[in-house]
């Protein structure tokens, strides 16, 4: 298959397609998987992404890309959990199926335990505890990517950690 | 136990087989293909039919310009005068005026014709000098008055002593003339 001339550098930034899909696609599926925890989808999410920072060559600046690959991939995501066929058909009884390496197998059980959690939180909580614990976006990095104020993503991780330590609390008293 | 501070080590072990990899990215860019393919298929077509559209409209602009006039077959018809054009046959005698020099014969049929040039251009000059714009009159004369000019233009008007009826269905007052072409 030939692929459209110079499609590799397409996006109007410094790094090329291929450098950003090496860099950051992983990071965009994992996100898009820990909100919808369905592995389809979330290539899906991925897929999207990457096709419209293609198409739609967006000036991307430097040390920002990241920050775009994600916005657009939460936004995605939210259009699809918003869609109640997605939530009732597909997403209905949602199980957060981990991947670990093989040499992990066995030795996993508590962080399988806070990545379902984590998979269990509302959209809302879910978004700003991945931005900002598993991508390290600061606060106002994270309120310029969702469009709230700075004040309710700090409100929003606040009132995740109370309900990730009581689910985590719960686990571990059962 | 985990703590959230540690979710992206987390990630990485719970995580671990899920990257994407080539056949994702395969995905990606065989999907761009597809969904190029047909927009540049829009964007020739979008071009085509704009670059249609115009040359029909030079087309459409030549060929108004270079139309004559239409001539009037018999007494009583209007002039009918084609868009365009630069050429004194497109406008109504009255309303732009003409060289009387010009007119080689005057014929008011039925009743006399006059061909000579010092004669033709005296009526012309009467013509074009006294007739004036009427509200009224009768345009149920049978005769008719051509003009000939030199380049081969003919001026046809519907006559009714002392009225002219022209091709724009103006009526013209103008006794004088014909008192001097019945002389």
């Amino acid at each position: 298959m030939t692929f459209p001339a110079g499609s590799a550098d397409r996006p109007s930034c410094s790094l090329s397609f291929d450098e950003l899909y090496q860099n950051y696609a992983t990071d965009v599926l994992r996100v898009a998987y820990y909100y919808l925890g369905n592995r389809e989808l979330a290539e899906d999410v991925t897929q999207d992404v990457f096709v419209k920072l293609l198409t739609n060559c967006p000036s991307l600046e430097a040390g920002r890309e990241k920050a775009w690959l994600l916005k657009v991939a939460l936004n995605r995501c939210r259009d699809l959990w918003r869609s109640s066929w997605i939530k009732k058909v597909v997403l209905g009884h949602p199980g957060f199926e981990c991947f670990p390496a093989p040499d992990m197998i066995g030795s996993l059980a508590d962080q399988q335990t806070l990545s379902e959690a984590v998979n269990r939180l509302k959209p809302e909580f879910k978004e700003v505890v991945l931005l900002f614990y598993y991508q390290g976006f600061s606060v106002a990095e994270i309120a310029d990517m969702l469009g709230i104020a700075e004040g309710t993503v700090s409100s929003r991780l606040s009132r995740a950690r109370e309900k990730l330590q009581k689910e985590l609390k719960g686990d571990e008293d059962q | 136990m985990n703590r959230i501070e540690d979710l992206r080590r987390v990630t990485d072990n719970t995580l671990h087989g899920l990257i994407a990899d080539d056949s994702l990215k395969f995905r990606i860019l065989q999907k761009v293909s597809s969904e190029q393919e047909p927009r540049r298929r829009f964007t020739f077509r979008t071009v085509t039919a704009l670059c249609g559209a115009l040359a029909a409209l030079a087309v459409m602009v030549l060929a108004l310009n270079t139309l004559q006039p239409v001539r009037p077959g018999g007494p009583g018809e209007i002039n009918v005068f084609a868009a365009g054009g630069t050429g004194s046959e497109n406008a109504s005698l009255f309303r732009d005026g003409f060289d009387p020099g010009s007119v080689v014969s005057v014929e008011l049929e039925g009743s006399s014709a006059v061909t000579d040039a010092e004669k033709c251009a005296s009526l012309a000059a009467v013509l074009s000098g006294t007739a004036e714009n009427a509200d009224s009159g009768e345009s149920s004369g049978q005769e008719r008055l051509v003009l000939k000019l030199s380049d081969g233009t003919e001026f046809i008007f519907t006559a009714a002593d002392p009225y002219l009826f022209d091709g724009d269905g103006q009526c013209w007052y103008c006794p004088e003339f014909f008192s001097s072409i019945k002389e």
